[in-house]
């Protein structure tokens, strides 16, 4: 309820879900006007909404099979400071550098760039040439890598917790959110954020498996193999194909992910366990590559994929993806197809019936 | 995105912060954990930032109430102190650059507790 004492923002006209909903999926013009509106309501939310980036896709334009776009990539330093993106130290076409750091970022770019235009025809992350920006040596001792709207960031780790940030597939789940970002989007909370989160893994481990060329079952289906501390008990961040089986560590404690739903984890922490219930998604994921054979970038990639641009519901729950998969596997491949038919399989051994 | 959620500073304390206090790291890339920072090892510059810039009259300082509505994996950083039931929870893009250096500046120091 409004409190009578205070102007009345629109967020007292508007719920939150809708000016959320507006801001992510509203053409220009509605966006202008929620805009205003909250300027001349609330200062402090007019520059929420101006840090937001310009353009929002509901599904990204896919480019036709004779143009050839070019892919621009910039590396920052960020010194290890707080600020972004920090000092330009390497561009599209320059020489590697001395900074292994900054090749890792670099290349790793372009290894995602790779994967959605050659199997997917889109031309970067909004479909649009996007430039891809990334500051590596990101703040002091810092244990994370983000996606911020905008660009990527990667800390060096604390070497104790985290050493190397700009491992490929960690790099490709972070570009892959903002795949999800200009795909219509996926609010970051709850079933929704744990979409998002999922979709971010399975295109950071195709990333990897289409670099190394693997098929599934040669791949590790591993989030971050190789990142964690020298004294860590663990493999990696997550595993799509063992999710809960990561790490087993004295500091971290054992990788919470499920593998099915009746292990689904409510919390509010972690936004509503982003990272927690993506394995259910991730483990569906990985059954249906593993069905399929071959590459999986290819007809389990490609049906993930369609489904991220046709789901069109920031608020997408489990069950309402895994229909959508199916709906999508039905129209690649037709009705009775076998993918469908693993499509079905796959999201019934995760526990949601589709 | 917008998660929903206050991420705000949600609790005021007492004026002194005593002699040690926790910050527990979530959020993130899925990864969480805790460490304890005892002041009295603490180098007397970083003492006298932490004594005045995590003093209760200050905290407020470090929200920019404006979290970055895209941002995906970042760090939620919650600090308790000794003796005290209460808690200040902020999120990475809602910190000021001001708290997440000094958050910076305390990693070597802080002692990480076992699960
Ligand atoms: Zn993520």
């Amino acid at each position: 309820m409004c409190n009578s004492n205070h102007i009345h923002s629109i967020e007292c006209i508007l719920p939150p879900h809708m000016i959320e909903a507006i801001n992510m999926r509203g053409n220009k013009k509605m966006r202008k006007m929620v805009a205003r509106l909250i300027k001349d309501a609330d200062s402090y939310r007019q520059s929420r909404i101006a840090a937001a980036p310009n353009k929002s896709f509901m599904a990204a334009p896919k480019l036709a099979a004779s143009a050839r776009p070019k892919i621009n990539r910039k590396v920052y330093n960020g010194q290890k400071k707080v600020k972004l993106p920090g000092i330009l130290v390497r561009k599209e076409g320059e020489p590697p550098c001395k900074d292994k750091v900054v090749n890792a970022a670099y290349d790793g770019a372009g290894d995602v760039y790779d994967l959605y235009l050659k199997q997917y025809r889109r031309n970067s992350l909004d479909g649009n040439g996007m430039t891809l920006i990334s500051t590596v040596h990101h703040r002091r001792n810092y244990n994370n890598a983000f996606w911020n709207g905008q660009q990527m960031a990667y800390g060096d780790g604390d070497g104790v917790i985290f050493t190397n940030m700009t491992e490929l597939s960690i790099v490709g789940h972070e570009l892959s959110h903002g795949v999800v970002q200009f795909s219509g989007g996926l609010v970051y909370r709850d079933q929704s954020g744990a979409l998002n989160e999922s979709f971010a893994d399975v295109f950071g481990a195709l990333t990897k498996q289409h670099k190394l060329k693997q098929s599934a079952c040669d791949a590790d289906w591993l989030i971050g193999k190789g990142i964690l501390g020298p004294n860590i008990k663990g493999v990696a961040l997550r595993s799509l194909k063992t999710p809960g089986e990561a790490y087993d560590d004295q500091l971290l404690g054992k990788d919470p992910q499920p593998y099915h739903m009746d292990y689904y984890v409510n919390t509010t922490s972690d936004n509503g366990g982003v990272h927690i219930n993506s394995g259910i998604p991730n483990h569906a994921f990985y059954l249906l590559a593993q069905y399929l054979g071959g590459n999986s970038w290819g007809k389990a990639g490609h049906i993930w994929y369609d489904t991220m641009q046709a789901i069109n519901n920031p608020y997408a729950t489990f069950n309402d993806w895994a229909d959508k998969t199916v709906e999508m596997a039905r129209a690649r491949f037709g009705n009775g197809s076998r993918e469908v038919i693993y499509t079905r399989r796959a999201w019934n051994l995760v526990g949601i019936t589709v | 995105m917008e998660s929903g959620r206050n991420y705000g500073i949600n609790t005021m304390y007492s004026s002194s912060i005593g002699s040690t206090f926790t910050i527990k790291f979530s959020g993130g890339m899925g990864i969480s954990y805790k460490g304890s920072v005892d002041l009295s090892a603490l180098p007397q510059d970083l003492y006298e930032d932490v004594q005045t810039k995590l003093s209760e009259k200050n905290l407020s300082k470090f929200s920019r109430e404006n979290r970055n509505q895209y941002i995906t994996d970042s760090v939620i950083y919650e600090l308790q102190y000794k003796d005290s039931d209460n808690k200040f929870t902020i999120e990475e893009s809602q910190a000021s650059d001001d708290f997440l250096e000094l958050i910076d500046s305390l990693r070597p120091y802080l002692n990480l507790e076992l699960k």
